[in-house]
């Protein structure tokens, strides 16, 4: 699904690795983080709990804890490395430039104060609108998201909300000031399944309207493949699958993306109830990765070269990759696949 | 709390309970009283009559008036001294707590915000005072700056900030971690926009219930201070130095250290209540919750 215009490079990450201070040296939880993110597109990180997607989000939001370092990368977004910025710099770029909706919509509000006085606070300290101007800009803005009764609804308090219409506030907040990158970060979750259909098509209706760029954080399969054009898998601090939805979910090149995707369980085609399948064992520990592969412990391929060298990213044509050693193969095989 | 709701509304609409509506009453009758009543009833502490000296409650004096609550060793009216003491404590109390806090929130805050080497240094200081006797400290303070209102106050600041500063961190490390301090990041928000908008706020409350316990430690540490003869000057009356002062007479005139003990009792337990329901009040969460 390439977009109309001539795609717009918005985000770019390279080279990124970030570690944690700990008794015994440094955990690295990200390394060799490579993505792009362009205007109008979105990119999923996919993974499990632990594979390093948050990470990678605070990172270019530079909201990484004190006890996080940042070994190697870039971040280059509208021509500037954030990671070289100052941070008084990469703050002011923040809300205008690139937003950020978060997984908990119950803690993501200032509880003290109403919701109206916290997204016109936005309007008048960023866009410096007058109290009358940004009060009218806050009722736009949360019917934008569709809040109904929007005016009213400003004097109330977030707690007085439900956890979906919570998330559209919290929506409502990133994208007020017209950011061009989104970065959700498990923006349903917290959420009932019903809402969390709702929550997307706004996500996608408002990327569309304003041609954002959207960096969209999550472990939920299908979520990825409603909404998404492009996915990175990550797998214990690596992304080791990446490419076109579609690409990605019809010819995995990775076991981990095949196993993940194996996974789901089967609810169309006449509900022929199978056991569920599952990938065995856990992630390794961070500070005990296995030499070669990260995966090869629990993949069902893995030969000698997968417990010795680590695999490079195979190029299997039109911007898909995989790091497996076999990945050509696993594209090919199409008894895998039958 | 069912059957205390019996409730009276402010303008906001909101129901006020009975836990805030009646301490709310009682202190404010003591800042009237402290404020009107040595107008009404003048005290003059070298004016002694000896012929009146410790007479009990209701009994009428040599000049023809009433004593409502007794007289002294010297013969001074205890009503009058204990109104004109209550402004002295009063603003003792009040003074202490709002540069205690000022100061023990500002460097609790910084503290907790940006830890690292201010951290530190700000809370083993504190620490190390908490493990000195407060009272000692104040006695040391004290005498080397000299007894008066303004050095009085600045002595029980000293004692009190470590405890304010302590919440105060707390707080800040508990609320910086939140996700909603984090979206104000993301939406721009520099460090004394979040200080003000999000740390703020939310130390309200713990700092309200410090400062109602404090409060009444306060006025009992400067009448402390005064009995050693370290906290105001003796001309000056205050609670503290009428309960001293009544002291020696407990077996044969009770009322000296006895009627500003009540009062004092009384305002302490009022200042506890209107704290603890404010704080349930005033925290969004937990009126709903």
């Amino acid at each position: 699904m390439p977009p109309a215009t001539p795609s717009e490079r918005c985000l770019t990450v390279s080279d990124l690795a970030v570690g944690f201070a700990a008794r015994g040296g440094t955990i690295l939880a990200l390394e060799d983080i490579s993505f792009h993110v362009d205007a109008g597109e979105t990119l999923s990180l996919l993974g499990e709990s632990g594979s390093g997607k948050s990470v990678s989000a605070q990172a270019i939001m530079a909201l990484l804890p004190d006890t996080a370092v940042v070994s190697s990368g870039t971040v280059r977004f509208d021509g500037k490395d954030l990671l070289a910025l100052p941070r008084r710099e990469t703050r002011r770029l923040c809300g205008t430039e690139m937003g950020m909706v978060f997984q908990d919509p119950l803690t993501a509000l200032n509880p003290v104060f109403t919701v109206g006085d916290q997204i016109a606070e936005l309007f008048r300290v960023r866009q410096g609108l007058g109290r009358r101007a940004a009060r009218e800009a806050a009722a736009d803005v949360i019917d934008t998201v569709g809040i109904p009764d929007a005016r009213r609804r400003l004097g109330n308090y977030p707690h007085q909300f439900s956890g979906g219409m919570r998330q559209r506030l919290v929506i409502a907040m990133a994208i007020a000031l017209k950011p061009r990158l989104l970065i959700a970060d498990e923006p349903t979750t917290a959420l009932d399944v019903t809402v969390q259909a709702q929550i997307m098509d706004l996500l996608g209706r408002l990327q569309r309207e304003h041609n954002m760029a959207m960096l969209l954080i999550t472990h939920d399969l299908g979520v990825v493949a409603d909404v998404t054009d492009r996915v990175a898998v990550m797998y214990s601090g690596r992304i080791v699958e990446t490419g076109d939805v579609r690409r990605v979910y019809d010819r995995p090149g990775h076991p981990y993306t095949r196993g993940l995707l194996a996974s789901v369980p089967a609810t169309a085609g006449g509900g022929k109830h199978q056991p569920l399948a599952t990938i065995g064992g856990l992630p390794p520990n961070p500070q005990r990765r296995p030499q070669g592969c990260t995966f090869h412990p629990r993949c069902p391929f893995a030969q000698d070269i997968c417990r010795t060298e680590r695999p490079p990213m195979v190029d299997l044509g039109n911007g898909h990759g995989a790091t497996c050693h076999f990945a050509r193969e696993m594209v090919a095989d199409d008894r895998l696949f039958a | 709390m069912a059957d205390l709701s019996a409730t009276t509304t402010l303008a906001s609409g909101r129901a006020l309970p009975l836990g805030i509506v009646l301490p709310a009453i009682v202190v404010g009758f003591y800042v009237l009283a402290a404020v009107i009543g040595p107008i009404l009833l003048g005290f003059d502490p070298v004016a002694t009559s000896l012929a009146d000296r410790l007479k009990p409650p209701m009994t009428a004096l040599a000049n023809g008036s009433l004593s409502l609550l007794g007289t002294d060793a010297v013969g001074r009216d205890l009503l009058a001294q204990m109104l004109a003491g209550a402004r002295i404590s009063l603003a003792v109390g009040a003074a202490t707590l709002v540069l205690a806090s000022l100061i023990g929130v500002a460097l609790g805050v910084v503290a907790g915000y940006w830890g690292g080497a201010v951290d530190t240094v700000v809370m083993r200081i504190a620490d190390i005072q908490l493990g000195f006797p407060s009272i000692l400290l104040a006695v040391l303070v004290a005498a080397v700056i000299g007894p008066s209102l303004t050095n009085v106050i600045l002595v029980l600041a000293v004692t009190r900030w470590v405890v304010f500063a302590r919440v105060a961190r707390a707080q800040t490390l508990t609320i910086k971690s939140r996700t909603f301090v984090d979206a104000s990041r993301t939406l721009g928000a520099t460090d004394a926009h979040i200080i003000i908008n999000c740390i703020l706020p939310a130390l309200v409350a713990p700092i309200l219930v410090v400062a109602t316990v404090q409060f009444g430690l306060v006025i009992v540490a400067e009448a402390s201070l005064s009995f050693l003869g370290l906290g105001l000057p003796v001309g000056i009356p205050t609670w503290g130095g009428t309960i001293s002062a009544g002291r020696s007479y407990l077996a044969n005139a009770w009322w000296i250290s006895t009627m500003p003990g009540i009062a004092l009792s009384i305002l302490v337990i009022c200042v506890g209540i209107l704290g603890d329901t404010l704080r349930d009040r005033l925290d969004p969460n937990l009126v709903t919750r």
